[in-house]
């Protein structure tokens, strides 16, 4: 059982964007720009998608001597939470939600 | 090489980070890193600005859920002579607020007197908010920092006395303009 989170149109558009990819990690700059969202809006939903164990986290490293960068990928749950509420119409860019929240 | 701007936007956001909670500090130390993979400068300020807000907002929600449980744990504190014992130390807070004004009020203007003659002081009238305002503020909130650790209460009851003060003086203000 997930705990409650709000479905924005925000948040159906950050789980429309990990759905384009489910197994690959994403970076929070290029789901920004994937998604249009600035890091205000974006973060929050990432923190309460990794609160509600919806998202893991990780930190690559890839430079030396350069901090690590934060990855995100959905969890098994998550993904089924994500199939669950977004759908998109025929020409496939449009989010919406089962629930009846749209974008 | 950085621009200035770039270089504000980093300070900005590290600092947000080194000041917010330590949960919330991943999180920003994660927009932190992003900042080096924008190209734009204002973007990158942009980003920053906005990952400074989720890092507030993030650490403040952290510290009120925090005071919350801490609340919740120490309910039976809340007892009726507990919380006379509370209301008593507050009330002396404000009174020793009250205490300071009026001696700040008399002895300053005084002393103000009795240095500057009267028709200087006419010239200099902003000297007046000295011993009113200037300096009872000052009192009371270095009071009320030192006092904040071991006689909470009572620092409550002074940081009261020094916002009703600043309200008094405002409205004052406000309707003598």
């Amino acid at each position: 059982m997930v705990p409650r989170l709000r479905l924005s149109p925000q948040t159906l558009q950050v789980l429309d964007a990990f759905l384009e990819a489910p197994k690959d990690w994403k970076y929070g700059y290029d789901i920004s720009r994937d998604t249009d969202l600035k890091s205000g809006t974006l973060y929050p939903i990432l923190m309460r998608l990794a609160d509600r164990k919806l998202l893991e986290t990780s930190w690559e490293t890839t430079e030396p001597g350069k901090p690590p960068r934060h990855l995100y990928r959905l969890t098994a749950s998550g993904l089924r939470f994500a199939r669950e509420h977004v759908v998109h119409d025929v020409a496939g860019s449009r989010v919406l939600d089962l629930r009846g929240a749209k974008s | 090489m950085s621009s200035a701007v770039r270089k504000f936007a980093v300070r900005l956001l590290g600092a947000v980070i080194r000041g917010s909670q330590l949960e919330s500090q991943g999180w920003g130390n994660a927009m932190l890193r992003e900042l080096d993979f924008i190209d734009s400068d204002w973007a990158s300020l942009g980003w920053a600005l906005g990952g400074a807000t989720a890092v507030l907002k993030h650490s403040l929600a952290i510290t009120a859920r925090s005071w919350v449980r801490e609340q919740i744990d120490h309910r039976g504190e809340w007892t009726l002579k507990n919380v006379g014992k509370k209301l008593a130390r507050l009330a002396s807070g404000v009174a020793i607020s009250a205490g300071l004004l009026a001696v700040s009020i008399v002895g300053v203007a005084r002393l103000l007197s009795a240095v500057i003659s009267a028709r200087t002081f006419e010239h200099l009238h902003w000297l007046g908010w000295l011993p009113i305002l200037v300096i009872p503020e000052g009192i009371f909130a270095i009071a009320a920092i030192a006092l904040w650790r071991n006689r909470r209460d009572m620092a409550r009851g002074i940081v009261l006395g020094a916002v009703a003060l600043g309200v008094h003086v405002i409205v004052h203000v406000m309707t003598h303009k």
